[in-house]
């Protein structure tokens, strides 16, 4: 009997419920170093005092497998109430049906990347971009003044090449995910090229400017370090490295601990110099549509974008501007990037992007390790793709 | 009758935990193998052998197995030899054994993040095993090893074998314990110096060692993850890709769980054949 006793007990233990009681909203996102972490338990906690009836855990994430956990998280039917999201990413949740809608009035350009058959899922949280930076003595240590045209960029990377076996001309992204795609598009979209048609329909790689950007990209890693974008940050910083593509969190670094050499950041331009297209990227919070706590979780995420609140996670983290316009700069480093960020784009919202994102990666790879011309393998790209969009519209009819 | 009970109830708990998270898993992600179900759609179709047909046809599947294969036996008779004569000098108790036992073994005990993460900065140009490269006269890939595709591979393999000697070297001076002593002492008596002992009385008294440490190894090498996550990403062009990443990378990353499913039951199929193939060649019947 006291056998049975025990495993009566034992049963009732592993079965009772150990959850959360229910005015708990869960809450994943992606900061979690030293800076930014502090910031967020402070937002946190001063959104529990304004709702002294609702209390948040917090799960960090690592881009590394975020995405993943989150896929994972939907599919167990577990997925956390509120959640930080890539702005390529809103699209492949919401048209699974698995985010809740959302309204804002917020500019529509911000908007943009977050909706999906003209709903909002997702709110911005802080907005970012990609930018070059010069190393501007090496540059004048071959003579070159900061390029204005792609043939000027081209010279200058060959001519730093040239300066012996620890100088780079350019710091070139090698194949990490989420990554990569980021640092070839501004080139793309600065010489025409696009990556979908308007509607996001079709691919758009085959084209003669796609096929040209991949050419002049492969360029410029030829007189390049092919590396991760840590470690090309790193060489950038020791002065070896002519000039990078890189976010926000570089110019922290470089102010942070300011280097020996003389940097500028310049905003991507066409072949001919005129103003280019960068990489339109930020922080989304969206809601799951299944969440028990929906009025909860959309005050969280109302508090959290609020533009003090965003501000103090981009000072926190030291980069990227809250979503509400009307920027200003602080110098003449932020200043670009901010009007970098007023001419940076976002492809149309598709539910394929991860998949998509990781042809348009392993294209670039095979033409880095010439695994074909340029023209081949985008054009080889461009029909995976399509494939890929086609199959999604009949599984959709179905 | 009231004995079975009690050992039933006990029991329980570890069976429910088998059924509920090995047997059901395995039957359930052999249904998903037959179907094109996605991780966010939540649904899929039945497609037959559809995805195992697919799978054959994928050239960047039947890479990865390639490089699996390259893996596998790159890595497995350097580890065993290695190990196997580690442990033989161990066990004659050269002066500092313990040291060496211990030394061996830190690596294994060490998080394979944390390694990965030194071997990446090791390897990387201007890493030390670059510079060690170019000290010695060689020509290290222009942007590091593990930005190669002819380096990559090797050097992820080197690293595993580095990483796992330790572990197979306490195993086998695990079966060298186990021989008598007095088989030793008798050789010596005879004259028979550390090779002729080695030779002759413990190499073949530790065959059912070798079945286990070769099997283990087998196994562990077919499924390696970690340093593939942590080093390259299966790059530079898929030329590190593992089947187990791409496992991952297409059911977990894509979401194309069916898919994932149909791969991950032709590794199972792989290692169980290779398991029974070894288990027969090495002709160990019960002895491990």
């Amino acid at each position: 009997m006291r056998f049975l006793a025990a495993a009566g007990l034992i049963l009732f233990i592993s079965c009772s419920n150990t959850g959360q009681d229910p005015n708990t909203i869960n809450f994943w996102q992606f900061w979690s170093d030293t800076n930014t972490k502090p910031v967020i338990e402070r937002l946190v906690r001063e959104f529990e005092r304004e709702n002294p009836d609702i209390n948040v855990k917090v799960t960090d994430l690592t881009w590394a497998n975020g995405h993943e956990k989150l896929v994972i998280s939907f599919a167990a039917k577990a997925p956390p109430d509120v959640m930080e999201l890539g702005s390529d990413w809103v699209a492949e949740f919401a048209a699974n049906g698995l985010l809740a809608e959302l309204e804002s009035g917020l500019p529509e350009s911000y908007l943009y990347p977050a909706m999906w058959n003209d709903t909002l899922y997702a709110l911005p949280w802080m907005l970012d971009t990609r930018i070059l930076y010069f190393n501007l003595d090496l540059l004048g240590g071959v003579g070159m003044g900061i390029p204005q045209t792609w043939d000027d960029m081209a010279e200058t990377c060959a001519r730093i090449d040239r300066l012996g076996e620890d100088y780079f001309g350019f710091g070139c992204n090698s194949a990490e995910r989420h990554r990569l795609y980021k640092k070839f598009l501004p080139f793309l979209w600065s010489n025409g090229g696009q990556v979908l048609s308007e509607d996001g329909s079709s691919a758009r790689l085959d084209s003669p400017e796609a096929i040209r950007a991949l050419e002049y990209y492969l360029g410029l890693c030829d007189c390049g370090l092919i590396e991760s974008q840590r470690r090309l940050e790193e060489y950038f910083r020791e002065g070896r490295i002519g000039f990078v593509v890189s976010g926000g969190w570089l110019l922290r670094r470089l102010k942070l601990n300011p280097p020996s050499f003389k940097y500028r950041l310049v905003e991507f331009f066409t072949p001919s110099g005129d103003t280019g297209k960068s990489f339109f990227g930020g922080e989304y919070l969206a809601i799951s549509a299944d969440s028990k706590k929906l009025e909860a979780a959309r005050k969280l995420v109302e508090f959290l974008t609020r533009r003090e609140k965003s501000q103090a996670l981009c000072d926190a983290a030291g980069f990227g501007f809250p979503p509400y316009g009307n920027l200003e700069g602080t110098d003449t480093e932020v200043a670009a990037e901010i009007r970098q960020l007023e001419h940076s784009i976002s492809n149309p919202p598709t539910p394929l992007w991860v998949d998509i994102e990781q042809d348009i990666e392993d294209a670039i790879e095979a033409a880095m390790f010439r695994h074909g011309t340029a023209s081949e393998i985008l054009t080889t790209a461009n029909k995976a793709i399509n494939a890929k969009l086609e199959s999604y519209r009949l599984a959709e009819k179905d | 009758m009231r004995k079975r009970t009690k050992i039933l109830l006990f029991a329980t708990p570890w069976i429910a935990y088998f059924l509920i998270f090995w047997i059901y898993p395995l039957f359930y992600s052999f249904y998903l193998s037959l179907t094109d179900f996605q991780f966010l759609r939540g649904d899929g179709r039945y497609l037959g052998l559809g995805n195992y047909v697919r799978l054959l046809r994928d050239p960047i599947f039947t890479a990865s197995l390639a490089n699996t294969f390259y893996f596998v036996f790159g890595t497995i008779p350097l580890t065993t030899l290695i190990a196997l004569v580690l442990a033989l000098l161990i066990a004659e108790k050269v002066p500092g054994h313990r040291i060496f036992q211990a030394a061996y073994f830190i690596p294994s005990i060490t998080a394979m993040v944390v390694i990965a993460l030194i071997f990446y900065n090791l390897y990387s140009r201007g890493g030390y095993i670059y510079m060690l490269f170019k000290l010695a006269g060689l020509s290290p890939p222009a942007n590091g090893f593990l930005q190669s595709e002819d380096t990559a591979l090797w050097a992820i393999m080197a690293m595993d074998i580095w990483v796992a000697i330790g572990y197979y070297v306490l195993i086998f001076l695990a079966g060298i314990k186990a021989i008598p002593t007095e088989l030793f002492e008798a050789a010596r008596v005879d004259g028979a110096g550390f090779w002729r002992r080695s030779w002759n009385i413990t190499i073949p008294l530790l065959k059912s060692t070798f079945a286990f440490v070769i099997v283990l190894n087998t196994i562990r090498s077919f499924q390696i993850f970690i340093e593939i996550f942590v080093m390259t990403g299966g790059r530079p062009f898929n030329s590190t890709l593992t089947t187990v990443f791409f496992i991952y990378e297409r059911g977990i990353t894509r979401g194309d769980i069916g898919y994932a499913s149909a791969a991950a039951y032709i590794l199972f199929l792989i290692i169980l054949i290779f398991s029974l193939i070894q288990f027969k060649l090495i002709n160990v019947k019960r002895t491990i």
